[in-house]
């Protein structure tokens, strides 16, 4: 369900706003950056949020945008607070990857991307699926990766950039039909 | 290193771009939108296939649904202990309706409840009215620019003031103030705070709400179910007895505690944490957790602190008791290194004048003295002897010093004896152990009337029961770091911290404080 539909047709329940919006809330916060041991986190805050304002959300107000706006806010907090190395400049890269979003792949950001994203991980070669197993599933860093696959750090890192871009070409595609 | 491996990098592992790298990146992908674009997307295929693969990602409905539960059972925690207390009173009196058989005397013991309640509720009304009109607590003792406002209006303030429910205390910066209550329990708040003194309305227990800065307090046994309440922007803290020193801004709460046991409260989720002596609890929107304190680890008795990672000077009023922070000022070329520690590269010093006169009180009134100093020599050889640290005004007339001769650590400490000063006769130095150039040194000296002791990297390089006297005639000097007040005995090094109590620490707690001040030096190395 897109956006607009949801505010097209009658309210919908905490839950079920949970349910559609999940997916796409957290990988809008891991587009700020947001290291990914922390993406959760960030995102069960907003949902928790969004319980705590539920009476209070505007009617004409699409529940997405409504949550973007919370992840928006508690990220940069984060960036700000956080006593890790180098917050200041995490906190400009957040501003700016997020000054981006809407000239980021349209489907990326709106549309149901997961199912998507199955469909077309299952079109590719076992090589790429076999790193990505190994990188998502196994959370290897690249220099294990790379022993096992007889390579360098710097080569499974560069498979795994074109992997993602071929993912996201594919992706486009699949919701653009 | 091109943007593409700083972005390959990153998209590994947020965190292993270093400081200079990651400006680096910040500047590429500012100049070049195209390639703003390209990596948020790969951040956000890279978290949906995170989401698709990984295990630990599924089961995020199932833990929203959690801290929504969560939330709900601190919501109602607080409604049933609420109905609880009302249930338990109705029960009592509807069991004692029911063991009289005889209407005249269940209606004459409905009257006598009926009028012990009210009687009762006139007396819990009186009792706050009582704590709106009469005091709390009192302003014991206050230094530099303090505010009371009631009401909204300011109030005439000096020593002795009744506090009352709901004043609002301002401290400004390097000023401190000091409550005490009838029952002994004490509270110093520093400068640049703001508090409000009031009394719980559930428990009746005693309340301070730190907006802003920073407290400590010493609180006297309170009876259980009226803890004192210290209440931040992030949490409550409640305390049954004990000594704790707690700091709050807008994002975070910190909580010392130094003896006894302490629950942390969480403000937005009811989470709560037991923090114990020589435990540190933190609270945020984010984290709620505890560690042990990092140096210094204990703090009767501590004077005047210097600790570089932290950018803290600090010395204790003799007039309110508060450490209060401090201003050190250069004297020609000083930097501090890039962990906050003073760098001596014999070119100046640093000078601490606003702690002069309250740590000559405070020695001179307790006869008493540990001098705590983390410092790292530059040179293997050095002479003067180069003072480290100095209470005085030239060579003849100093108080104690420091300092390094040749190779080794040496200490110069003039106790009074029998009410007599030697003027223009110094006492000489005497060598405490190796100094380790390059290397990071814990160097402790302690003396009480017929026992002086040194310690260095927690292990006893000195013992003297032969020296006697007091610090009765000091005079007013000048606290110097780095050289001496006349100066021509500059000192090559680093100094990152230094302490100074006006009684002498146990070996246990030197040691601990050595171990403290070891585990923090490899931290900060990694």
């Amino acid at each position: 369900m897109l956006d607009h539909e949801m505010t097209a047709t009658a309210p919908l329940s905490f839950e079920a706003i949970m349910r559609q919006t999940q997916a796409r809330i957290r990988a809008y916060i891991a587009g700020m950056g947001v290291a990914s041991s922390d993406v959760d986190d960030l995102a069960q805050d907003v949902y928790v949020e969004l319980y705590r304002q539920f009476d209070n959300m505007p009617p004409d107000v699409a529940p997405e945008r409504w949550l973007k706006g919370i992840a928006r806010n508690l990220c940069m907090n984060f960036f700000r607070r956080t006593s890790r190395r180098g917050r200041l400049h995490r906190a400009a890269l957040a501003e700016m990857l997020q000054a981006v979003e809407t000239k980021c792949s349209h489907s990326l950001a709106e549309k149901p991307v997961r199912a998507a994203l199955d469909v077309c991980y299952e079109k590719l070669p076992d090589n790429s699926r076999k790193i990505l197993s190994l990188r998502y599933q196994q959370e290897l860093p690249s220099a294990e990766i790379a022993q096992r696959m007889n390579s360098t750090a710097e080569a499974v890192r560069v498979a795994l950039f074109r992997i993602r871009a071929g993912l996201k070409d594919c992706i486009a595609n699949s919701l653009a039909r | 290193m091109s943007a593409d491996s700083l972005i390959h990098r990153f998209l590994e592992d947020r965190d292993s771009l270093a400081d200079e790298e990651l400006l680096a990146l910040v500047e590429a992908v500012g100049t070049d939108a195209d390639l703003a674009v390209r990596l948020r997307e790969q951040l956000v295929v890279d978290d949906y296939l995170a989401q698709k693969l990984s295990v630990d990602r599924r089961q995020f409905e199932a833990q929203v649904a959690q801290r929504i539960r969560d939330l709900q059972a601190g919501d109602a925690a607080m409604a049933a202990q609420v109905n609880e207390v009302r249930t338990l009173v109705l029960d009592d009196f509807q069991r004692r309706i029911a063991r009289h058989a005889r209407w005249r005397r269940l209606r004459n013991l409905a009257l006598l409840a009926t009028s012990l309640l009210v009687m009762v509720a006139v007396g819990v009304t009186l009792n706050q009215w009582k704590l709106a009109t009469t005091g709390i607590t009192t302003l014991a003792a206050l230094e530099g620019e303090v505010t009371v406002t009631r009401r909204g209006s300011q109030v005439a303030i000096e020593p002795g003031l009744p506090l009352r429910a709901d004043d609002r205390l301002d401290t400004r910066a390097g000023a401190s103030l000091v409550l005490r209550y009838e029952d002994g329990t004490e509270v110093q708040l520093a400068g640049g705070s703001q508090a409000v003194v009031g009394v719980d309305s559930v428990t009746q227990g005693k309340r301070v709400e730190l907006n802003l800065g920073k407290l400590a307090a010493s609180i006297r046994p309170q009876a259980q179910g009226r803890a004192m309440i210290f209440a931040t922007p992030q949490a409550e803290a409640l305390v049954l007895g004990t000594e704790i020193i707690l700091e709050a801004n807008s994002e975070e709460t910190r909580l010392e505690v130094t003896a006894g046991r302490v629950q942390l409260v969480r403000a937005r989720d009811a989470q709560a944490v037991f923090v114990n002596a020589e435990q540190l609890g933190l609270a945020s929107r984010e984290a709620l957790q505890v560690q042990p304190i990092a140096w210094p680890v204990h703090h009767e008795g501590l004077t005047f602190l210097f600790d570089g990672a932290r950018g803290t000077t600090a010395a204790r009023s003799a007039a309110t008791g508060v450490l209060r922070e401090i201003d050190l000022h250069p004297r020609g070329e000083v930097p501090h290194d890039s962990a906050g520690a003073m760098h001596f590269i014999g070119k100046g010093a640093f000078t601490a004048d606003a702690a002069n006169a309250d740590l000559l009180a405070a020695l001179k009134q307790s006869g008493e003295f540990t001098l705590e100093l983390c410092l790292e020599s530059s040179l293997a050889e050095q002479f003067g002897p180069a003072r480290v640290i100095s209470f005085g005004e030239n060579e003849q007339q100093e108080e104690f010093a420091v300092g390094q001769d040749k190779t080794n650590w040496v200490l110069r400490l003039q106790p009074t004896q029998n009410n007599k000063t030697q003027e223009n006769v110094a006492p000489s130095f005497r060598s405490l152990g190796p100094a380790t150039p390059g290397v990071v040194q814990h160097l402790v000296v302690a003396y009480r009337a017929g026992e002086l002791t040194a310690w260095i990297d927690g292990r006893r390089v000195l013992e003297d029961r032969t020296v006697q006297g007091n610090f009765s005639e000091w005079q007013p000097r000048h606290l110097l770091f780095g050289d001496i007040h006349s100066g021509n005995r500059a000192w090559l090094g680093k100094l990152a911290a230094a302490a100074i109590y006006n009684r002498v620490l146990t070996p246990e707690q030197i040691a601990k404080h050595a171990d403290r001040f070891r585990q923090r030096a490899k931290e900060s190395s990694k």
